[in-house]
């Protein structure tokens, strides 16, 4: 079996952007949850967010691609990699869900009559052509192919979509194109920008965003976190088969060691209370990564903030970890950045990686109150010097979506 | 160290389209792709037909209405039937998953129309009145029935399957991508039973051309495991030895030939080459094979 090693990073979150300044901000723990800038939150429901502030990035739907090519220029340069084209390099990529232009819309409609029932879904039948000609380039086939082409990615391309769980699952799938020998580069990873107007209201309508509205406001595993923070970014991943690495010696960051993706099936929104399927990816990652639980010195949780999700994965870590649950250190990285949603897990992934690579233990803030129903080893408040060798990191999506990463030293 | 792949079998189809509802279906309707002017839809398709289970119809959107459809005609095929049956021949659930092709979902809807009229203030859109009331006029599960992978989630509700998932949202290759990872996922040992299923409905395509309706699905199966149970073998699935390369012009040049389904062409133009006798379905990276040739071996 051919094995996978890191020999590039790139990331752009509501941290900083790229490597150094993360690696800077994650360590010094660091918020990057603020009143959000994008546009006037005046009348909306939830007014902070984890925002990308780099300059010049588009402020509608073309952030999404501009966040994604930040991260994969860095990840290409990092990893040494020239962008000619190859065809044993490919692309395996999570592209959120792209927004709806308002202002477009509206004035698509500017000039048609107020309709509802069928009058209505004619109109829309009118509208939709030019919307969608407006909109292709940022859709994710289109999207995926512009950024496979950007690193000259000539193999296989990928995208792919799981809610919450899309950044590690791009990992995964680009994880098995190398061990099956379809490719020795595979450059994986994942954007999404969904502090919007409509991603906001979107999200606020399932009830799942934190109640209290200030930079506070994510409190992973806290008795009395409320729920999640929307935040944006993207993360490329430089995934390479470990001979090709070592033939033009490529600096390594560490090891993709195993993956894990399984369902809950118990319901659209909610997860398995007993965390069944969430354990279960994490089983399955630890079985491909041929590592037992005890070998994992971090995890780096889901840990949205939720009530019934942060619960879940206390009870699937230790469904996996049995009497070893309380002892392996785990945090949220969530409550620095918000939730990226589908950035989320590949965001994570580098953060990890970072972690692992300086020898820390990143912080979970906002976290001041036990509960007794999420019975883990927080690291709360801030961050704390220790090596690890091997980490895992979950990404958990709604629909039952459930993927964990095994990242190890090299 | 040497993997053995476990071999593969296909034992059930799903087709939704207009012409009918088998593979026999599928020539009509491609020819129907080939010509101008408007597509022919599934008007007499009822989701409640195929899906009992009335909790899930009533947020089940049609794209995932007909995907879910598809995957319950292609398990009937299989002998699986539904998801008491399925545990019946399956009792790890956690060995039985689902791979899925989308096609990005239109966000554009009824609800979201009327709250943007209502937020207009001189024709303008007064940002401040849309956050106000957004929050009561737009329906609460609104981001569930945009969510790609949520056509996964319903058939893993309908099945009772919690092995590995994947949506691919490649485009025109993505059907012919979820084949592949889920042969590979048996093949590589991960799980027994790969349910493989897209659609395409115009009602949540935001497209520049016309979109058609159709749906497909094509149950993989551990070739053994199949065989054990008793189940008909339609065809073993194997890599193709040129792969890389099938999957790259051929691939768009198959992708192209389906293009009026961005979601569901390249499974439907698999579940075609079967029914038409074609062992190389294009672009897929697969062949179609007799079930009697020995594993593959590799290092």
């Amino acid at each position: 079996m051919k094995s996978v090693v890191i020999t590039g990073l790139g990331v752009v979150s509501p941290l900083g952007s790229g490597v150094t300044a993360t690696a800077s901000a994650l360590q010094a723990g660091h918020n990057g949850v603020r009143r959000i800038e994008q546009f006037a939150v005046q009348g909306f429901p939830v007014q902070f967010a984890g925002e990308v502030t780099a300059a010049g990035l588009p402020r509608d739907g073309r952030r999404m691609a501009a966040l994604a090519e930040l991260a994969l220029d860095e990840a290409l340069a990092d990893a040494g990699l020239a962008a000619t084209g190859t065809a044993r390099r490919a692309f395996s990529w999570a592209v959120g869900k792209p927004g709806l232009d308002l202002p477009q819309l509206v004035e698509a409609l500017r000039n048609l009559p107020p309709a509802s029932g069928e009058a209505l879904r004619e109109q829309m039948n009118l509208i939709a052509p030019e919307l969608a000609r407006l909109r292709q380039p940022e859709e994710p086939p289109a999207m995926t192919q512009r950024l496979a082409e950007r690193v000259g990615a000539e193999g296989p391309r990928y995208c792919s979509y799981t809610a919450c769980a899309s950044g590690n699952d791009a990992l995964g799938l680009g994880k098995r194109l190398i061990e099956r020998g379809v490719a020795d580069v595979v450059i994986a990873g994942a954007t999404d920008a969904q502090v919007h107007p409509l991603g906001l209201l979107e999200f606020d309508l399932l009830d799942a965003l934190a109640r209290e509205d200030s930079e506070h406001a994510c409190r992973p595993f806290d008795r009395q976190r409320t729920g999640f923070v929307v935040g944006e970014g993207a993360a490329a991943l430089v995934l390479e088969e470990q001979e090709h690495a070592r033939r033009r010696g490529a600096r390594v960051w560490g090891r993709l060691a195993g993956y894990g993706s399984s369902l809950d099936c118990f319901g659209l929104t909610k997860c398995h209370p007993e965390g069944r399927g969430a354990a279960l990816a994490m089983n399955t990652a630890l079985a491909d990564a041929r590592l037992d639980s005890s070998a994992i010195g971090y995890i780096n949780a889901h840990g949205t903030g939720t009530i019934l999700n942060d619960r879940a994965e206390a009870a699937a870590i230790h469904r996996v970890w049995g009497g070893r649950a309380r002892q392996v250190p785990v945090s949220s990285t969530k409550s620095m950045t918000g939730h990226l949603i589908g950035a989320a897990s590949a965001v994570e992934a580098v953060l990890t990686l970072l972690a692992l690579s300086a020898g820390f233990l990143p912080a979970t803030l906002n976290y001041r109150s036990f509960d007794p129903e999420c019975d883990l080893a927080v690291v709360a408040g801030a961050a704390r010097p220790e090596r690890f060798r091997a980490a895992m990191s979950n990404g958990f999506g709604f629909g039952g979506q459930n993927s964990a990463l095994v990242l190890t030293a090299v | 160290m040497e993997q053995v792949l476990q071999r593969v079998a296909v034992t059930g189809r799903g087709v939704l389209l207009p012409q009918g509802r088998t593979p026999a279906a599928l020539g009509a309707f491609r020819a129907q792709l080939g010509r101008r002017g408007a597509l022919p839809r599934l008007d007499d398709f009822r989701a409640a037909d195929y899906i009992a289970h009335p909790k899930l119809l009533r947020v089940m959107q049609r794209t995932f209405a007909l995907t879910a459809a598809a995957a319950v005609l292609a398990m009937r095929e299989a002998g699986v039937g539904d998801g008491a049956a399925l545990a019946g021949r399956y009792p790890d659930p956690a060995r039985c998953g689902v791979a899925v092709a989308m096609a990005d979902i239109s966000p554009l809807t009824p609800d979201l129309i009327e709250t943007l009229r209502s937020s207009l203030t001189d024709g303008e859109l007064d940002l401040e009145r849309f956050g106000e009331t957004a929050r009561h006029r737009l329906h609460p599960f609104r981001r569930l029935s945009l969510l790609a992978n949520m056509a996964a989630a319903h058939i893993s509700l309908l099945f009772g399957l919690q092995g590995p998932s994947y949506t691919l949202t490649s485009g025109g290759e993505a059907g012919a991508q979820c084949v592949r990872e889920a042969y590979w996922t048996i093949a590589e040992g991960g799980a027994d039973l790969m349910v493989c299923a897209a659609a395409d409905s115009p009602d949540y395509a935001l497209s520049p051309s016309p979109v058609a309706e159709a749906g497909g699905s094509l149950v993989l199966e551990n070739l053994e495991r199949a065989a054990a149970r008793g189940a008909t073998v339609l065809a073993e699935l194997q890599e193709r030895p040129d792969s890389g390369a099938d999957s790259g012009a051929a691939g768009t040049a198959s992708a192209a030939a389906w293009g009026r389904c961005p979601g569901s062409g390249s499974l439907l133009a698999i579940l075609a080459a079967h029914e038409a006798g074609d062992n190389h379905p294009a672009g897929s990276g697969l062949q179609l094979v007799r079930a009697d040739q020995p594993p593959a071996v590799r290092s």
